[in-house]
């Protein structure tokens, strides 16, 4: 079997079991909404503040409900053996971990982008201001998931798993969220936003690609 | 160079030699830190802008410089602990963890005691003030990660992957801080050719920059033999020397 298709089957794998378990990916997307009316209700429902403080509500939003689905990134396949086998199958490590981060986005964190649309009609969020937030989040949730694959396969055998989590993962997000948010201060002035978009897509390549190695290294630390 | 480490990857070895380094540069430390501070809080002269309160310099400084060598030591260590997987080395790293974070916050207390005169407020989000708040918060993700685990030997290797990751994004974190918004007081002393500082006031600061170093020095070794002791307390050397002590 090619890497590339051992790529496909993994995430062939990884889609089939999300629908087979549909309520698992519904739970976060329902935490986010229920974040977003919580700040309406705590700052007041004037138009103009909501609006302004719409694109940070968005973003600090995807990574509290993102952070809820992390700890299941590994623990499944590491509790029913699965994980194992795929390491002893002679397949680089790095290309599950790295098929695990992207089947994990796909299925988390494309769906918070789109849910983030609910901003437009709670938040009076202009419309073509979405769209600039929806793409920095895109580039966004990809950084969440190959940093939260760090985080979570590091914490996966110890036993306070999901408080030290927010620890691991959040302080790494900081440049992600300054880059993000220039993005769409600049937008919202109507000025190109090229630069600081191409420095948050440059750092989530970057992290996609180191990522996987440090993944892979906590992975097996966590089998021996 | 492994020839002459070679020795130490003995436990009893490297435990006589962390207690001797501690019990040589515990006093020097001392002796640094007593006359940087009197020379630097009663000699050195008084600032004409600031006043007195200049003279936190003499702790805010030390701190806030080597909070940040503990953090590259740690990182460096991880990553050849990982690399040639040697046990005192990831022993090493759990040992700095503590001592980093503890520098890092009194880097931040003695600025918000200088910032409450000078700038009006005990926190301004600047650039500096919020990378080395973020720095805090890896020091305690590194020791946190590290206490989260039953099987020590996990819990240190865990801590040492953090570390390496933690040193690659340093500098990305530190310059987007600095991208972001700065107005924390440029550098002072790493200009060698000409200090804006005043030989008199510069000295103590020196000295004390050395005091906080053999300090760190000191106190890594002290805790690192008591984390080895700790690792191997159901091994023979280490109950020899926990029923020695306890004579």
């Amino acid at each position: 079997m090619s890497y590339f298709s051992f790529f496909r089957q993994f995430l062939q794998r990884d889609f089939q079991i999300a629908v087979n378990q549909k309520h698992e990916l519904g739970l976060p997307l329902v935490f986010f909404a229920l974040i977003l009316i919580l700040f309406p209700l705590s700052v007041g429902p004037e138009p103009g503040t909501l609006s302004k403080i719409a694109p940070a509500v968005g973003w600090v939003a995807v990574i509290l409900s993102f952070l809820l689905a992390l700890p299941r990134m590994f623990s499944e396949d590491f509790e029913n053996g699965w994980l194992e086998q795929v390491f002893l199958s002679g397949y680089p490590n790095v290309l599950s971990v790295f098929a695990r981060i992207v089947s994990f986005w796909c299925l988390y964190g494309i769906p918070l982008v789109i849910v983030t649309w609910l901003l437009v009609p709670f938040f009076q969020f202009p419309l073509d201001l979405w769209w600039v937030l929806a793409k920095t989040l895109i580039c966004g949730s990809l950084l969440l998931a190959s940093l939260g694959s760090i985080a979570s396969a590091l914490l996966l055998s110890s036993r306070k798993g999901s408080s030290v989590l927010s620890l691991l993962v959040l302080p790494f997000l900081i440049p992600a969220l300054i880059f993000a948010a220039a993005c769409i201060d600049a937008a919202s002035q109507s000025l190109p936003y090229n630069a600081p978009f191409m420095m948050l897509s440059g750092i989530t390549i970057i992290t996609l690609t180191l990522a996987p190695f440090a993944t892979a290294q906590a992975l097996k630390l966590n089998l021996s | 160079m492994f020839k002459f480490l070679h020795p130490y990857a003995k436990p009893e070895a490297a435990f006589d030699l962390s207690e001797k380094i501690y019990r040589y540069t515990m006093p020097i430390a001392i002796l640094f830190f007593l006359v940087g501070s009197i020379w630097g809080l009663v000699y050195a002269p008084v600032d004409y802008q600031q006043g007195d309160s200049f003279r936190l310099i003499y702790f805010h400084v030390p701190s806030a410089v080597w909070s940040m060598g503990a953090y590259t030591t740690m990182g460096i260590l991880g990553f050849c602990a990982l690399v040639w997987q040697l046990r005192m080395l990831e022993l090493a790293v759990v040992a700095i963890a503590p001592i980093g974070a503890v520098f890092t916050a009194l880097a931040l207390a003695t600025g918000a005691i200088w910032g409450k005169p000078m700038w009006g407020a005990w926190w301004v989000w600047d650039a500096r003030l919020t990378s080395e708040l973020i720095l805090l918060f890896l020091y305690l993700g590194v020791f946190a990660l590290f206490y989260s685990f039953d099987d020590k030997r996990t819990g240190a290797k865990a801590a040492c992957i953090l570390a390496v990751v933690g040193i690659i994004n340093v500098p990305i974190i530190h310059y987007s801080v600095e991208w972001w918004n700065t107005l924390h007081q440029g550098a002072t002393i790493t200009k060698f050719a000409a200090p804006s500082i005043s030989g008199d006031m510069l000295w103590p600061l020196l000295i004390n920059l050395t005091a906080f170093f053999i300090f760190f020095t000191a106190l890594t070794s002290y805790r690192f033999s008591t984390e080895l002791l700790k690792a191997d307390s159901h091994r023979k050397w280490a109950q020899q020397i926990l029923l020695k002590s306890a004579k």
